[in-house]
């Protein structure tokens, strides 16, 4: 049996926990990284279609989303790795004036945090967008700092990086049991070792739940199933993200981009949500998605599709993530809920984290924890899930 | 019966869709790689048109080469569809719905 003392010990080498990992040990500190699966982002990460933005409709994910960009945008100066990292914009369009007026509203508060985001009125957006379908088209928003990356290649990195800088990780290992004494963490038990710690993040993504019930806590995280597919590579013809937030039967809102190496990735958001941790593809999801997809953008037609997948998005009543320590435990501290947006939000998060364990908050912080406080009152909508 | 068990070199392309070789899932292999789907993500080696028919069984050879026993060994998801379809097919094909 491996004992040993870590400043904190990560529940889940993901989308959060890897960056988090990267970011806590480039802060001085001892990290150990505890995944049940067998390599780094075997979970949700690699389910993941690679969207980055700070297109959000709250301070919260704003500020982290701007922080993240940046860190995706820097990564291959900083450190070498490509990560496929391509600033194509978000574009969220609108083909009916509801749509219009719901994300002209949203445009005032997005404006109000800084964002560099603008309304492009229909012949406009079809200069950024050529192929777009212009029946009915009304215009849409065009967000040009925003991107997209290898989810694959990015979580990699931050691997790598991070244990370079001496962080450890433990795959294929399964906590059991945090410690807790007299109401205080004192490490973590798995199935093939005992590790002495005074901070466990738990990270776990769709899995955030089961853990959090180790020490009596619930937290509100339900898994969501979204199914995505991608098709061949093609030579560049779309630059941002496209988002249609019409609902139609079988999905509310669904998006399509062209990734660096020139596959469309599409995906769409189930409605009603199919809850649960089945990911299995269904025979709905291609026939849906193509009406949607060839509606919005005949052009697509001739493109093969290579692949589908279905991967979780760990709800929370909300929409928003929980980050926070826990009050029923000292040195429990939650990183969960990341409503599909772990990748895009994760390096951000990453070194709030960090801040969070070393004590070394800023003063923007406190207004992001807030935000996303484990004991808020869950009462609003995320508005751009 | 020696071709028969002749050493795949390094320039081998182990992938023809993605044109990953022998020389590159090998190096994986001896930083310690042993998920597939971790070879996969880092090499892009499986990602392709064929949908890992061609390169499962040679990254496994490969795994055999350097010693490496089966059963320590993660074998990678392999997902639909295994021939690629245009995306008008599926917009003209009916749903349970219809």
């Amino acid at each position: 049996m491996t004992r040993k003392h870590f400043d904190a010990v990560i529940i889940g080498a993901g989308s959060v926990g890897a960056p988090a990992a990267y970011a806590m040990a480039a802060a001085g500190l001892d990290i150990l990284v505890v995944d049940k699966l067998p390599s780094v982002g075997q979970g949700s990460n690699k389910t993941a279609i690679g969207g980055i933005r700070a297109t959000h409709s709250d301070p919260a994910k704003i500020r982290l989303g701007l922080r993240s960009i940046e860190i995706f945008a820097s990564w291959q100066a900083l450190h070498g790795d490509d990560i496929e990292w391509y600033r194509g914009g978000y574009s969220f369009v609108a083909y009916r004036e509801q749509e219009e007026k719901v994300l002209k509203q949203l445009l005032e508060i997005q404006h109000s945090y800084g964002l560099n985001i603008e309304w492009l009125d229909r012949d406009a957006l079809l200069e950024v967008i050529p192929d777009l379908n212009p029946c009915d088209l009304c215009g849409g928003t065009f967000s040009p700092d925003d991107g997209n990356a290898s989810p694959l290649l990015a979580i990699h990195a931050f691997y790598a990086q991070a244990q370079r800088l001496g962080a450890e990780f433990r795959f294929g290992e399964r906590v059991i049991e945090i410690l807790v004494e007299n109401g205080r963490v004192r490490g973590v038990r798995t199935d093939k070792g005992t590790y002495n710690t005074e901070v466990v993040v738990n990270a776990a993504g769709p899995w955030a739940r089961e853990v959090a019930h180790m020490v009596g806590l619930d937290v509100q995280v339900t898994p969501d199933c979204h199914e995505a597919a991608i098709t061949e590579a093609v030579a560049r013809f779309l630059d941002p993200m496209v988002v249609d937030i019409r609902p139609v039967p079988g999905s509310s809102n669904f998006y399509f981009y062209q990734h660096y190496t020139g596959q469309i990735v599409f995906c769409i958001t189930p409605s009603p949500p199919i809850q649960g941790f089945d990911t299995r593809e269904t025979s709905e999801f291609l026939p849906m998605v193509a009406r949607r997809l060839l509606d919005v953008m005949p052009k697509l037609k001739n493109i093969r599709v290579r692949r589908t997948w279905r991967g979780l998005y760990p709800m929370t009543p909300d929409g928003f993530p929980i980050v926070g320590w826990t009050e029923e435990g000292e040195g429990l501290l939650l990183a969960v809920g990341m409503c599909g947006q772990g990748f895009m939000l994760g390096p951000a998060l990453g070194e709030l984290l960090a801040r969070m364990v070393t004590g070394a908050l800023e003063p923007e912080d406190h207004q992001v924890l807030e935000h996303l406080s484990p004991y808020r009152e869950f009462a609003g909508q995320e508005k751009l899930k | 019966m020696d071709h028969y068990v002749e050493r795949i070199t390094d320039d081998t392309i182990v992938c023809r869709c993605e044109r990953v070789t022998a020389g590159e899932i090998r190096a994986l292999i001896r930083q310690g790689y042993r998920d597939i789907n971790e070879i996969k993500a880092v090499s892009r080696a499986g990602m392709g048109s064929c949908g890992a028919k061609t390169c499962t069984a040679l990254i496994h050879r490969l795994f055999r080469d350097e010693g490496i026993p089966d059963d320590r060994v993660v074998d990678q998801s392999l997902r639909p569809l295994f021939i690629e379809v245009p995306l008008e097919v599926f917009a003209g094909a009916a749903t349970h719905a219809d």
